[in-house]
């Protein structure tokens, strides 16, 4: 710690806190403190000893302070002390025009509610600082393009000026083109102000703050109150946390991890990651990925610390997780952790491992409202269309990633109009998916995309819906009314082909059933054989069904 | 009748927007925003759409 700035002696009262501040309680605790991510970031930081971006909490009681006799006194000096330990932990400085430390500036009430503002990213560019993160990212449109989304997030949430003003009205992202704009911006925004949009970093915070604390009384938020009956005096917390990039060489990148393998239930880690790259593209599914093994090949240490932060998850979740991750010249950082989406097969899987798993210690009763009745019928169906063997006559056409379980077969159609129009089954074939395509989406009975991986939407989305789903089937070309594979093989739109979800692999023609349908034995020993944790459940749920009975009598 | 977002599960895949713009915008960073939170009775239908389309059940109205 530095010891130019020592810690404000004469503001005791003055409640700003680390995220990793040993607090007396559970952090989870402190919601009425910490307002609601305040308390999720220090329960991460401290009970789970993750690798959370740091940062610091002001808390609600500042709001109240702010409030009552507006910015509280020594609350400048408060944050100079939090901002030179998050210097130090990140190794950078904020306003260094060489290699600056960017920040992200979010509110954080007790319970979400419209009317409050909700983010500013990249607080600390300026025309000097946008110089240093070209520089130390080697990415000048990576630089210029954060630099342009500051202003227009602070234009239009700090300093009032109607958004739709400061929208970009293409999409061209030529560095020259972005420059421009940039300085249009700023001319926009120091027009519809009144005054420019500040070039000192500190000043920048201040006044990110400075509006999350205003919006607490936005008349939307008021309103909200008022007729939810939520008290007036609790106040927002304001959460200030250090930006992380996974674009600066090749010791960063960024991916995403789920602790087992969401397909078939597997415990084995599965994701991907992608070097000197940022999380947007990832989503894309624009850029190509690696393997986690690149990780483990090229940045040792951090694969180790994310292999051990993923066991602490799953630990305190007792459920499958998955996480976004960034890694830094070397350093884990976690962004973001969830519980996992899985198909139904995975989801059955997962259940019955949980409840012998030494860590998790699912107990039966938690694992069958898991495994509901439903996932357990489509898990069985899952297995059974996945054990047809594929006969000669099904002309594999390529593998791609499979991304959301189940063998399904349909008409290729290549628009989600088309898809929402057509009658009978149909396979949605695009590059890529995204929400305009939720009408077609919805009418397929699996989708196909070019591109993609595991997080992009057609991925996400089809687990979401536990529809079959192969993405990143780079083999195949979209033209017109064709697909075309690399071997030069043409698809036509109305062609029938068949996607299994788990492999990854496709086919012409219906590939989805053997032509004897099985007897009710072979059905239980290919069960037996393939998905042993369905009969394992269904021993379980009879067991329940006679105590429950049982205990009536 | 109000809408209710679960920010641990919303994963900002903007299929809420696509139904229903006028109470749901995925912003430039990447969160996503309910615009107002008061279903007006016309509009439940498609609230409803929207909450049971969510690929990550992320929302509730209740």
């Amino acid at each position: 710690m530095t010891d130019a700035v020592p810690a404000p002696q004469d503001a005791p009262t003055l409640e700003v806190y680390s995220f990793d501040h040993p607090h007396a309680v559970p952090a989870r605790d402190l919601v009425h403190v910490l307002g609601g991510k305040g308390a999720g970031l220090a329960q991460m930081t401290t009970v789970l000893g993750l690798p959370v971006p740091p940062g610091f909490t002001l808390a609600l009681s500042v709001c109240r302070a702010y409030w009552d006799a507006g910015w509280p006194n020594g609350l400048d000096d408060a944050l100079r002390h939090h901002l030179a330990q998050l210097e130090q932990k990140m190794g950078r400085r904020f306003g260094d025009p060489a290699d600056p430390l960017l920040l992200a500036v979010r509110s954080g009430a007790p319970q979400s509610m419209p009317g409050m503002m909700d983010t500013v990213l990249n607080i600390g560019l300026n025309d000097a600082c946008v110089e240093g993160l070209a520089e130390v990212s080697g990415d000048p449109v990576f630089a210029w393009d954060s630099y342009r989304r500051f202003l227009e997030m602070f234009g239009a949430t700090v300093m009032g000026v109607d958004e739709h003003l400061l929208r970009m009205d293409d999409d061209d992202r030529q560095l020259d083109h972005i420059k421009k704009h940039v300085g249009t911006l700023k001319e926009r925004i120091a027009a519809h102000a009144g005054r420019p949009v500040p070039t000192d970093p500190f000043q920048q915070m201040r006044e990110a703050i400075t509006a999350v604390l205003e919006s607490w009384e936005s008349p939307r938020a008021r309103a909200y109150r008022a007729a939810e009956g939520l008290t007036e005096d609790t106040g927002t917390a304001v959460n200030v946390q250090a930006m992380v990039f996974g674009n600066r060489g090749s010791d960063s990148g960024t991916g995403v991890v789920f602790t087992r393998n969401p397909l078939d239930g597997t415990p084995v880690l599965y994701g991907d990651y992608l070097p000197e790259a940022q999380g947007e593209e990832v989503v894309a599914g624009t850029a190509h990925t690696q393997p986690l093994s690149y990780l483990a090949d090229h940045v040792p240490s951090a694969w180790t610390d994310l292999l051990a932060s993923l066991a602490h998850l799953e630990e305190h979740y007792r459920d499958m997780c998955d996480v976004e991750f960034t890694v830094e010249n070397g350093r884990l950082w976690l962004l973001q952790t969830r519980v996992g989406k899985r198909g139904a097969v995975a989801a059955i899987r997962c259940a019955v491992q949980m409840v012998a798993d030494p860590t998790i210690q699912l107990t039966e009763e938690e694992a069958l409202d898991r495994a509901t009745p439903d996932l357990r019928d489509k898990a069985r169906a899952e297995v059974l269309a996945g054990a047809g063997t594929t006969r000669p006559e099904h002309v594999k056409v390529t593998t791609g990633l499979g991304v959301s379980p189940g063998r399904v077969a349909g008409r290729v159609v290549l628009s989600s109009i088309e898809a929402a129009t057509s009658d009978g089954q149909v396979i949605l074939v695009r590059p890529e998916t995204s929400p305009e395509d939720i009408a077609g989406m919805a009418a397929a009975a699996g989708i196909l995309t070019t591109t993609g991986g595991l997080v992009s939407h057609a991925a996400v989305v089809a687990r979401g819906w536990h529809l079959p789903a192969v993405v990143g089937a780079k083999e195949l070309t979209v033209l017109g009314r064709n697909v075309t594979t690399a071997a030069g093989l043409k698809i036509c739109a109305g062609d029938v082909i068949t996607i299994d979800g788990a492999t990854g692999e496709v086919w012409l023609g219906d590939a989805t059933h053997d032509a004897r349908p099985l007897s009710a034995e072979d059905e239980a020993a290919l069960i037996g054989a393939v998905l042993p944790e369905l009969l394992v459940l269904e021993s379980w749920e009879s067991t329940r069904k006679t105590t429950e009975g049982d205990e009536k009598r | 009748m109000k809408i209710v977002v679960d920010r641990t599960l919303c994963g900002a895949l903007g299929m809420c927007e696509e139904l229903a713009p006028e109470y749901f915008e995925v912003k430039d960073d990447g969160v996503m925003a309910v615009l107002k939170d008061d279903v007006s009775p016309e509009d439940l239908d498609r609230i409803h759409d929207a909450v049971a389309r969510c690929p990550r059940q992320a929302l509730d109205v209740r």
